[in-house]
């Protein structure tokens, strides 16, 4: 069986007052495997999806692609791991598309020229070319997180993150993403409340309760446990 | 809406910054250069009139149809810095009593604050940085430089947001008896702007620092000083010296 991409044993995290907010998690994702996060808000589902960009340390043995997490392996997990925002505004910070969809391979040694190439090429595979020179500000929701995916995955990531990415869209704009997901061959981590979206980009559920994994198992079977459902 | 008028005007520098005038394809360590040189024209002219600075006015104005970009904006947004003169220029005049100098003094200002809108107009920030870095500025303080710039564009987007909460539960005119309670409730919600540009600047910190950001602000236009650097660095020098010349015959 081949070593699981994301391989968390134990992941503890106290926010700086000393209240817990992963309490030993323990969770492996396979290659090119879905899985949702769901949970109440502060359940800890953003603060272990952090963890995995290297972006909160923890105590923990916490494995990505197989390297170990430390300051020496941060440069090429952070290659690994596309993470999207859950607020593409925070994602979004160059003056235009283009810029900052080069803005990833620019900091990983990749020059101006090639930079730019690889970006033309990765919005042109999202749709959004006619956006390069756009503002990001100027942009719709949906654009804005197709920009801000884009400003991911020019950068060649085996695992997605996404943080709620379903927020501040419309339902046109949440079925034109889950189609997107759906194509995109990575192994995806994605913390939704929307369980029908879930159902539609991920096979497999984890339930965050308490800073713990309560659960976890098929969508609706997770669904269905913890009554994660409108009514 | 006005308000989101006002937030692209705070926003136009960048836009101005990607055209492509010749101005504008000059390498940024070129450009400091330039405004440097133009800068020392003026401040080393003694401020015996305003009339004085008319030749470095007419560079800038040269500058300014060089570049395309439009003279009102620019005007306008130089005259933020417009309050800190004025108090000077009067404190000066209440002091000495020579309003000529004062005048001058507040044109000095206004004047060097038009060159800086200038550079920033035709240089993107990422460029501009790496320009300072290029000409040896502190890797520490080109980056604060940086933060600062990103921290006030979202200090500012987040004013207007609010702004407009604000207005949307505005009923009308606020009534005299309550004026004392409005100037509480600002400075109230100056201190959650604050708290919340910061709490954004956090993440937008951590979506570049996920990205590879490790403190260096990248251009991805390569930047070569070429020949042509040169011959605009050289030009700069020239019409700041003529300039410099023509200001000692006027004053």
């Amino acid at each position: 069986m081949s070593l699981p991409v994301v391989d968390v044993r134990g992941l503890q995290y106290r926010y700086p007052d000393g209240a817990y907010a992963l309490r030993g998690v323990d969770f492996q994702l396979a290659a090119g495997e879905s899985v949702a996060l769901f949970g109440a808000n502060g359940s800890g589902k953003t603060t272990f999806l952090l963890h995995l960009a290297g972006l909160l340390r923890g105590e923990g043995d916490l494995r990505i692609g197989g390297l170990p997490l430390n300051d020496e392996t941060l440069p090429d997990i952070r290659r690994i791991v596309g993470y999207v925002f859950q607020d593409s505004d925070d994602q979004l910070f160059m003056p235009t598309v283009l810029e900052d969809v080069a803005f990833g391979p620019l900091h990983q040694g990749v020059d101006g020229v090639e930079a730019t190439r690889r970006a033309r090429e990765t919005t042109a595979a999202l749709g959004i070319s006619h956006l390069e020179n756009r503002a990001p500000y100027h942009l719709s929701a949906g654009e804005k997180k197709r920009a801000a995916i884009a400003g991911v995955l020019v950068m060649t990531p085996d695992v997605l993150v996404f943080d709620e990415p379903t927020t501040f869209l419309d339902p046109p704009g949440q079925g034109d993403l889950a189609r997107l997901l759906q194509e995109l061959p990575q192994a995806k981590l994605i913390a939704t409340h929307d369980v029908s979206f879930a159902r539609r980009v991920a096979q497999r559920a984890i339930f965050f309760a308490g800073g713990r994994i309560a659960g976890d198992g098929p969508v609706e079977e997770i669904a269905d446990r913890f009554h994660w459902r409108l009514d | 809406m006005r308000g989101d008028a006002r937030r692209l005007a705070s926003l136009r520098l960048e836009e101005w910054a990607r055209g492509d005038s010749y101005l504008h394809r000059r390498d940024a360590r070129a450009k400091i250069a330039g405004l440097l040189i133009f800068l020392v024209a003026v401040s080393t002219t003694p401020p015996s009139s305003p009339g004085a600075y008319l030749p470095v006015v007419l560079v800038f104005a040269a500058g300014l149809a060089i570049s395309g970009l439009p003279l009102p904006q620019v005007a306008a947004r130089a005259a933020v810095i417009l309050p800190f003169p004025l108090l000077f220029g009067f404190v000066s005049w209440l002091e000495s009593g020579n309003a000529t100098f004062a005048a001058a003094l507040i044109v000095r200002s206004y004047v060097s604050a038009l060159a800086v809108v200038l550079l920033m107009g035709v240089t993107p920030l990422p460029e501009l940085l790496h320009g300072f870095r290029g000409l040896g500025a502190p890797a520490l303080l080109v980056m604060v430089l940086q933060s600062i710039v990103r921290y006030l564009q979202l200090v500012v987007d987040h004013g207007l947001r609010m702004r407009r909460a604000a207005a949307c539960r505005d009923a009308g005119g606020l009534p005299a008896r309550n004026r004392p309670s409005l100037w509480r409730r600002s400075s109230g919600a100056l201190a959650v702007l604050f708290g919340r540009s910061y709490e954004r600047a956090e993440g937008v910190h951590r979506a570049m620092v996920a990205r590879g950001f490790r403190g260096d602000f990248l251009a991805p236009r390569p930047s070569r000083f070429q020949w042509q650097d040169g011959v605009f660095v050289a030009g700069c020098t020239l019409a700041a010296v003529g300039a410099r010349l023509c200001m000692r015959v006027l004053s």
